[in-house]
């Protein structure tokens, strides 16, 4: 045994290439594990969406506190990426599974494959955290407290107007450049006085959701149905990245009425969301990832399930619908990722003094144990 | 010094106690060689002894029944009997030639009625594998039954009846039910049709289940062994998980995963 010396300075610093140069995702190889993927100020407000972020809160805040938002490159990220650049798009769409235990990054992975796909110039559909669409919320702020209301179009579903408005927002500031070249290609009618006509360009649909908010759920199920039943070569490529997809199959805390818990499948959007989970469209890939952290606070009534297997989480239906997919593994970190990880705070001088030595370093890594959601809370108190 | 009843003692006896006491009986206490005492005490004092219990008079006993008076009575009986037949030295051999077994229980208590409620209860055990059953029968019974009588691990259906009041009638009624499930899962009705069944209670169809279609969807030559593989790796990961084990990724189950994951990418031509 070798003790470590507390004043010669650890691995991390002796660390020279920290970010990578090659701003593409796509062309990254596997020489390029372990370095910081950048994403640049002006890529930003279009990745880092307004409501239901993609990314996590508290990494949010951290990019803000070192002043730049990295994402490190990983195996499964560059497997993801491999398997997107050279699947076949004339046929039925592959969907990507993403397991793993919590907080090893299998929203970080989904995220950079969404960040390939933008310079790719695809459309993306972003669904970061459908736990919301579910779940009540027992707010005591009166109009912070989401409506839900039967639906127009189908008295059986039930519609969320306000939580659809804000995925639509969503929607277009991440396709912010794209929305203008794609067009509808049916006539809808919302009301008796209200009608869109056929060839209208999806940005016009979408401010009218927003406007709108009564009719904010059929819009998103309009433009849902756009993309699936997409038939002209102009359509661009699609992403549907879904975080959190076991929400769909699990069960709702929301009641419309009194004493009788919804099934997600009567909410408009778990319906309509489902449908882009399945296999019967084309020229594009669904990403699906699993979280199990919602599920404890989103109703008492379940037990805990934990996050090692992911058909335990997803369950029969959701398994049914998924096949065939391929799984993705998120594992922790390795020793050179945790590395390249300290080494990065140091460069953004986040840790610095005693963390920085020999010592330090290895007490980090022993008390985070090579998870990186530990590393960056653990660090964050440093 | 209290002066003793000579029946205290039990070498005082003379010849075999099953003599003195060959019948169920009310109890003696000058027959009873035994220092009893039974009822309710007053403050400070014993229970009142044989001689003047009341409630010595009331319970049942069984005096007539001591291990040698039983031993004599077997002894007596033994003429009458048959040897036990060979054939059935082992308990498959029992259980070939009566499938059918039934447990009841009889109370004997010291109490004001010999009847006790839960006596009724009969509960019937059977294999299904001595039953004559094809595979939609088999499949058809143990749906009919339910997951709570049939149990996939040992083969085993139980039926427990407590409806009638009388054993008797909750044994014709067990027989009744045993007869109508075998019947009824030989029929075959029309709504019967493939597309009702699912693969839930581990029976796996694979033309009938959901990811055979959504296979569909994807332009293939059916033919293929990338497909046979893929139908393996899925039968698999339906099949393999037991309750217990339920969210923890064991090495087995992580090496099912990894096989899907391998059809998977040959199936799709990664």
């Amino acid at each position: 045994l070798r003790t470590n010396s507390d004043s010669s300075p650890g691995l991390a610093s002796s660390i020279k290439k920290i970010y990578c140069n090659e701003r593409d995702p796509g062309n990254h190889t596997l020489k390029d594990i372990g370095l910081m993927h950048e994403i640049p100020k002006e890529d930003q407000s279009s990745l880092v969406l307004k409501y239901d972020k993609g990314f996590r809160k508290k990494f949010l805040t951290e990019a803000s506190a070192v002043d730049k938002l990295c994402i490190m490159i990983r195996k499964p990220g560059l497997e993801l990426v491999n398997y997107l650049k050279h699947a076949n798009y004339s046929t039925a769409v592959n969907r990507y599974l993403m397991y793993g235990p919590a907080g090893c990054g299998k929203t970080m992975t989904m995220m950079y494959a969404v960040d390939y796909c933008k310079k790719q110039g695809w459309l993306i559909v972003p669904v970061f955290n459908p736990w919301t669409w579910i779940q009540y919320k027992n707010t005591y702020i009166v109009h912070q407290r989401e409506e839900i209301v039967r639906s127009l179009w189908n008295k059986d579903r039930v519609d969320h107007p306000e939580i659809a408005a804000r995925w639509l927002e969503n929607f277009r500031q991440i396709n912010s450049d794209l929305l203008e070249n794609v067009f509808t290609t049916r006539e809808y009618t919302w009301s008796k006085h209200e009608k869109t006509k056929s060839g209208v360009s999806f940005s016009t649909l979408v401010d009218l959701g927003i406007a709108r908010v009564r009719i904010a759920t059929d819009v998103a199920g309009c433009i849902l149905r756009e993309i699936i039943n997409q038939d002209s070569p102009d359509f661009p490529r699609t992403l549907a990245a879904v975080d959190c997809a076991n929400s769909f199959f699990g069960i709702s805390t929301l009641k419309i009425e009194p004493g009788v818990y919804l099934e997600p499948n009567e909410l408009a959007l778990v319906h309509n969301f489902k449908k882009i989970l399945s296999n019967k469209w084309k020229n594009g890939a669904v990403i699906v990832g699993l979280n199990t952290s919602g599920i404890p606070s989103q109703t008492k009534r379940i037990a805990k399930v934990s996050s090692e297997h992911p058909y335990d989480i997803l369950g029969q239906e959701g398994f049914d619908i998924l096949d065939p997919h391929i799984p993705i593994h998120v594992p922790h970190y390795t020793d050179k990722e945790a590395i390249s990880h300290l080494a990065y705070y140091q460069d953004r001088k986040w840790l610095v003094g005693r963390s920085t030595t020999e010592a330090g370093e290895a007490e980090i890594l022993q008390i985070c144990g090579n998870s990186p959601t530990d590393i960056c809370v653990y660090c964050g108190h440093l | 010094r209290i002066a003793r009843h000579p029946s205290f003692l039990a070498d005082t006896l003379e010849g075999e106690w099953s003599d003195i006491w060959p019948l169920p009986n009310q109890f003696n206490p000058y027959l009873v060689p035994l220092p009893l005492r039974m009822g309710h005490t007053q403050k400070f004092c014993v229970s009142p002894d044989k001689y003047t219990s009341v409630e010595l008079l009331k319970v049942q006993n069984f005096l007539h029944l001591t291990p040698p008076a039983i031993k004599k009575h077997c002894a007596a009986l033994k003429k009458f009997c048959t040897p036990f037949p060979k054939e059935l030295e082992t308990q498959q051999d029992c259980e070939r030639e009566f499938p059918v077994e039934t447990h009841t229980v009889d109370y004997v208590a010291a109490g004001k009625t010999p009847r006790n409620p839960a006596a009724r209860v009969v509960t019937k055990t059977i294999r299904l594998s001595n039953l004559v059953l094809d595979h939609h029968a088999r499949l058809k019974l143990t749906q009919l039954a339910g997951k709570e009588r049939y149990n996939r691990s040992n083969d085993i259906l139980t039926i427990k009846v407590d409806r009638c009041p009388v054993k008797k009638q909750n044994k014709d009624f067990a027989d009744y039910l045993l007869t109508a499930l075998y019947f009824e899962s030989w029929k075959t009705e029309p709504w019967e049709s493939k597309e009702h069944t699912s693969h839930s209670d581990g029976y796996y169809w694979w033309e009938d289940s959901a990811s055979y279609q959504n296979v569909k969807n994807l332009s293939l030559s059916w033919d293929s062994p990338t497909v046979e593989k893929y139908r393996e790796s899925v039968r698999e990961l339906k099949l393999e998980p037991e309750p217990e084990k339920l969210g923890i990724l064991t090495e087995e189950r992580k090496e099912a995963v990894s096989n899907y994951k391998d059809s998977v990418i040959k199936l799709l031509n990664l």
